[in-house]
């Protein structure tokens, strides 16, 4: 190779480190050269940080990223799972060909055939046995307009409810939080947030290997200012305690007395903020099912009666002093908070989001910079692409419910069907969807970009419902680019282009929508889930289950969906009419609300000055003065602080089953490791599932480093090598989700509770036993 | 793979270090082979460049050894370029 070659490809990355720190003393090191490669902006694949990425493409392939030193959040960080999209892109597993189970066995064949079959299938079962009999498990991976496509396909076109996608596996429990507590969706602060925070209160949430890129700014701003401190919550010591002031660690599943107990502090000592609550807070407590409004002082009492330190300790093993000291600092600010799967992954999901949002609204940390509770996520499209287009069984896009007359009415005519076409009782949700499939209720199922046949919870239930054969066994129709442990299961499988092989939009965690344009050609033989879900709809529409041209005139190319989706946002309070596709083109994403195409986008919502909908629609106030917040979506436009019983989790440990499971993922992976188990390396990081096990334990066990042992709960039984650390508390194991194969399917261990309001199960925590294998 | 085609990757990227630590902790990420580092305008942070084989190296040089060091409070890669993909030359 030639060293000019080699120099240069030094040079770049010396550029690429100098540019994305903003460091000039390296500059001189670093020569210009004409790039070889052709660069595209883009959005990064995996989780919901949403980073900007810069795409190297030669010979139309992908052969180089960097992190995008033009994006306003991310800034030119990246992690090291993205560096290996261009060699996931390109893995040789990538499905090409459609596949059909025939005795049995898929064999190839041409989209024709597979497509025929799988029209006829979802039109015979809407036929036979009406619309709910067929079924969308959709993903916080597909692109916004797919997502929206498939809604309006299931909802308006077939007429059924039964829309679902897997944010319900991971974010479901913060949607619950945030509409019962604030009336809508999402949260109100920004990224931006974190360049004025003094505390990080980081809960549930191993963010150092989860959202490495806002860790990274976190330990930017404690490094720039020492006064910055870091109270970490978390049963499970992780990377990110190596820098916490404070770390609370409760016993796993009761960890809403400890929140109470913060709360009660800070009003026994006077840090709350009296004028923010009278004016903005309500307070409610659930009595006879029925939520019933009580007083501040009421909620005093309630506290002091319950959940002093002194209790709280006694109910989750963090001593008093630890609680006091948090609550201390929480109370000082501006704190941020950040939480992800520890608490939304939870039958107590939506409570203790609540309890998170609780501790904002009484001491004031909200609506000022620095100052928000924000619930990360951990796909790059299930806030845009899910929870925004109202992809799941009970809600309409844009903040709508279906239980709604208004809302269904409004959708109606959007999407141009007839008055009562929406169905007003909600659909199934996943795992309802998936036991009516056990039960063949469901009778054609429809499953896009996601592997449920490993991510869900007591996953062998459900792995029998999708591909156990028997008499009248419902169809199971899965589009993915690669093969998966629910591709085997499928009936029809259906190889898909994926990310920059397609263009379409992504909305993050701070509610920014960015356009990832497609920069390569999809391989010969895939096509888009939005191609495929066009095809679809026009077949749906001649064999008369749809009706004609409800799809099919509407539109050619995702540029048409998204200017429906505009549409349908006006008047709500997502408004993004002023987020076109030409200015997605040109910018590094925009944050919603931005009604106009002359507004920048909001970095704070809720709040006179900066969210739009203050000034103009159906929301606006113009007695505000600016900095007022006002939480304009919420009943009596009060958020409410709840009154919820800490109650823990579904199957606590017991004498049968002794130790707390919980599950999560490792920096190197993600999710059900699809694409990152493709790259060597990452595989290399760790070659196989591990269980973490605490000293006591595994001295009390007899079991040693390495060795492996088999984990027992009432469903199933893993086995997989054992890694002794300090990391669990005792009584604890940590166990990564990544791994698919038998003996290493977590899943197969893992409880299906799920939370009653939001429906999201309980992977954080079910009761094991372990034994040595 | 055919072993006649040499493969390049170059990863850059930069590390978080323990305020005041800064000297040390170059002498030490130096010693890791493909390692080289630079200054930055920040004190807190230093800069890094790994070149190996191909990507898989990078990552595990990164993961590992960086991390590992004493004094080390975080290492972010921001650029990866590929001189041959091995994938690419594993089909030639
Ligand atoms: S932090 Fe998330 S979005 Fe950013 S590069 Fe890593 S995986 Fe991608």
């Amino acid at each position: 190779m030639e060293n000019t070659r080699r120099d240069f490809m030094k040079a770049a990355a010396m550029a690429a480190v100098v540019t994305a720190t903003s460091s000039q003393k390296a500059m001189g090191k670093v020569f210009e050269a004409p790039s070889p490669l052709k660069w595209h902006k883009s959005v990064c694949r995996f989780c919901g940080t949403g980073c900007g990425v810069m795409l190297g493409v030669r010979d139309d392939r992908l052969v180089a990223l960097r992190g995008d030193v033009e994006h306003p959040t991310t800034k030119g960080l990246v992690c090291a799972k993205s560096l290996f999209l261009p060699k996931i892109v390109h893995a040789k597993d990538r499905l090409k060909t459609p596949m059909i189970r025939k005795n049995g066995t898929l064999v190839p064949a041409t989209w024709d055939e597979a497509m025929t079959l799988v029209a006829e299938k979802f039109a015979s079962a809407i036929k036979k046995h009406g619309p709910d009999s067929v079924a969308y498990y959709g993903s916080g991976q597909a692109m916004s307009e797919e997502s929206y496509l498939a809604n309006r396909l299931f909802k308006g076109g077939i007429g059924t409810n039964n829309v679902e996608g897997n944010p319900r596996l991971c974010m479901a429990s913060a949607v619950g939080g945030y509409v019962s507590t604030f009336g809508k969706d999402e949260p109100m602060g920004s990224y931006d947030d974190i360049e004025h925070a003094k505390v990080f209160f980081l809960v549930g949430s191993n963010t150092a290997e989860c959202h490495p890129v806002i860790y990274d700014q976190i330990l930017a701003r404690k490094q720039q200012n020492r006064d910055v401190l870091i109270i970490t919550l978390d049963p499970r010591k992780s990377p990110i305690d190596t820098i916490a002031d404070v770390h609370l660690d409760p016993v796993p599943g009761y960890d809403l007395a400890v929140l109470h107990a913060m709360a009660y502090c800070m009003i026994r000592d006077k840090k709350h903020d009296k004028a923010f609550i009278e004016k903005n807070v309500q307070f409610k407590i659930v009595k006879d099912k029925k939520p019933t409004n009580v007083t501040f002082d009421e909620y005093f009492e309630w506290l002091s009666k319950n959940y002093t330190p002194r209790q709280a300790e006694l109910q989750t093993g963090v001593s008093q002093a630890k609680i006091e000291e948090a609550a201390k600092i929480f109370a000082v600010g501006p704190t941020t908070s950040f939480w992800t799967m520890g608490l939304n992954q939870r039958t107590r999901g939506v409570w203790v989001n609540n309890l998170m949002h609780n501790l904002h609204l009484i001491s004031g940390q909200i609506g000022k910079p620095g100052a928000t509770p924000f619930s990360l996520t951990g796909q790059p499209n299930a806030c845009g692409g899910v929870r925004d287009t109202g992809s799941l069984c009970h809600i309409l896009p844009y903040g709508r419910a279906i239980k709604k007359a208004k809302h269904r009415e409004e959708m109606e005519k959007i999407w141009g069907c007839k008055p009562g076409t929406i169905k007003p009782k909600p659909g199934l949700h996943t795992i309802a969807m998936f036991q009516a499939l056990a039960r063949d209720e469901v009778q054609a199922m429809l499953i896009l970009t996601t592997n449920p046949g490993h991510s869900l919870p007591n996953v062998s239930v459900y792995r029998d419902a999708m591909g156990k054969p028997r008499p009248n066994k419902p169809f199971i129709c899965v589009i993915d680019g690669y093969p998966t442990r629910t591709t085997e299961l499928a009936d029809v499988v259906l190889p898909a282009a994926i990310w920059s092989e397609k263009t379409g939009v992504f909305g993050m965690s701070e509610r920014r929508y960015q356009l990832h344009p497609q920069v390569i050609p999809a391989p010969a033989g895939t096509v888009s889930d939005f191609d495929f879900l066009l095809d679809f709809a026009g077949r749906l529409e001649a064999h008369g289950v749809v009706p004609k041209g409800y799809v099919s005139s509407k539109f050619k190319t995702t540029d048409d969906v998204w200017e429906e989706m505009m549409l349908a946002s006006k008047d709500t309070a997502y408004d993004f009419r002023g987020i076109t596709r030409e200015r997605l083109r040109k910018e590094r994403g925009v944050r919603w609300p931005a009604p106009t195409v002359g507004h920048p986008g909001t970095a704070r919502r809720f709040v006179k000055g900066e969210d739009p909908c203050l000034d103009a629609g159906p929301y606006a106030d113009l007695t505000l003065k600016p900095g007022e917040t006002k939480f304009y979506a919420a009943p009596n436009h009060r958020a409410t602080v709840w009154l919820r019983p800490a109650l823990g989790p579904a199957e606590p440990a017991d004498a049968d089953y002794p130790f707390v499971l919980t599950t999560g993922r490792v920096l190197e992976h993600w999710h059900t490791g699809t694409m990152t188990m493709k790259a060597r390396e990452l595989r290399r990081a760790y070659p196989t599932c591990f269980v973490e096990v605490h000293p006591d334990d595994a001295k009390k066990l007899g079991i040693r480093d390495g060795k492996k042992i088999k984990i027992t709960s009432r469903r199933g039984e893993a086995t997989v090598k054992v890694r002794i650390t300090q990391a669990p508390q005792p009584g604890m194991i940590f166990v990564p989700m990544h791994w698919e194969d038998v003996p290493s399917l977590i899943n197969l261990v893992t409880i299906d509770a799920f939370d009653p309001g939001s429906k999201q199960p309980e992977f954080k925590m079910c009761a094991v036993k372990l034994e040595k294998a | 793979m055919r072993q006649d085609i040499e493969t390049l990757a170059v990863v850059g990227a930069f590390a978080r270090i323990e305020p005041g630590a800064s000297v040390k902790v170059r002498q030490r990420l130096n010693q890791i082979p493909g390692v080289e580092t630079f200054d930055l305008d920040d004190q807190d942070r230093v800069g890094i460049l790994i070149e190996t084989k191909d990507a898989a190296g990078a990552e595990e040089i990164l993961e590992g050894p960086i991390k590992a060091t004493p004094g080390v409070w975080g290492a972010w890669p921001v650029s990866v370029e590929l001189e041959e993909d091995p994938d690419r030359i594993a089909e030639a």
